[in-house]
C-alpha cells in the first residue's frame, strides 16, 4: 500500500483526501458487489437445469 | 407406528415411503439449519474479538497522545491486515448465510409436500394451522442490506482500511518530504 501511495502521489495523480474517499468507496463496494454477485450466483446454481447440468 | 407402504397405494392416507422420508428429512434439515445460526453467531463473535486486536494493541504502546492517522508501523500493518481478514470473515459469513436460505428452502419444500398430501387426503386443518411458507424459492439469496451485521461489516472493515491509507499516505509524504 505505502508503495502503491507513493508512486501515485509522485505522479500527482490524487490528493490525500481524494486518495481516502477512493480507499473508502472502494472498501465498501467490494463488500456490497461481493455480496450481490454471490448470492446471485447461488439463485443461478439453483434453477434445475443448471444445477443438474454441474 | 403405522404401516409404510413403498409402492403406489390406493389408500391415499397409508402412510408411504416417501413420507417418511420427508419427515426424517424435515427433522435433519431443521437440527442443520440450526447448528449454522450457531455456527454464524460463532463466527460474528470472532470477528468482534479479530476488530478489537488494533485496540488492544494501542493499549501496548501508553501513549495517549498517539494520533489516529499518525501510527506505528506496527498499527498501520495491522489496520491493513485486519481489513482484509475482516472482508474474508465478511464472505464466510454471507457463505453460512446462504446455507442457511438453502435449508430453509429444503424445509419449505418438505413442508410443501405436506400440504399436497393434506389436500389428496382432504385434511383442511393443515392450511388452518399451517403459518410457514411452502414455496422452496423463498427467501431471496439477496435479501439486501438490512441485516445488521451487514452494516457493521459496511462500518468497521472499510474504516479499518481507511485508517490504514491515511497513515501509509503520511508516511509515504514524510519519507518523499526528507528524500
Amino acid at each position: 500500500m505505502y508503495v502503491v501511495l507513493k508512486n501515485v502521489q509522485r505522479l500527482g495523480l490524487i490528493t490525500s483526501n481524494s486518495a481516502l474517499v477512493a480507499a473508502l468507496v472502494t472498501w465498501v463496494m467490494l463488500h456490497i458487489l461481493s455480496y450481490v454477485l454471490l448470492s446471485r450466483l447461488r439463485e443461478q446454481k439453483e434453477i434445475p437445469g443448471v444445477r443438474d447440468a454441474a | 407406528m403405522a404401516d409404510i407402504t413403498s409402492g403406489p397405494v390406493a389408500d391415499k392416507t397409508t402412510k408411504t415411503a416417501v413420507d417418511e422420508f420427508m419427515l426424517t428429512e424435515y427433522q435433519t434439515i431443521a437440527t442443520a439449519h440450526f447448528d449454522l445460526h450457531n455456527g454464524l453467531r460463532q463466527n460474528f463473535r470472532f470477528y468482534l474479538g479479530l476488530i478489537a486486536i488494533p485496540v488492544t494493541v494501542f493499549a501496548v504502546f501508553k501513549n495517549p497522545d498517539m494520533e489516529i492517522f499518525a501510527l506505528p508501523k506496527v498499527m498501520l500493518y495491522l489496520f491493513g491486515v485486519i481489513a482484509v481478514l475482516g472482508f474474508l470473515m465478511f464472505l464466510n459469513m454471507i457463505n453460512m448465510r446462504f446455507d442457511i436460505i438453502l435449508y430453509t428452502r429444503a424445509v419449505n419444500g418438505v413442508r410443501s409436500y405436506f400440504k399436497i398430501r393434506a389436500e389428496e387426503t382432504g385434511n383442511a386443518i393443515f392450511e388452518v394451522g399451517r403459518k410457514l411458507p411452502v414455496d422452496k424459492n423463498r427467501p431471496p439469496y439477496n435479501e439486501g442490506f438490512n441485516r445488521a451485521y451487514t452494516w457493521i461489516f459496511m462500518m468497521i472493515g472499510p474504516s479499518q482500511f481507511c485508517i490504514h491509507v491515511r497513515c501509509s499516505q503520511k508516511r509515504a509524504t514524510a519519507r518523499s518530504d526528507y528524500f
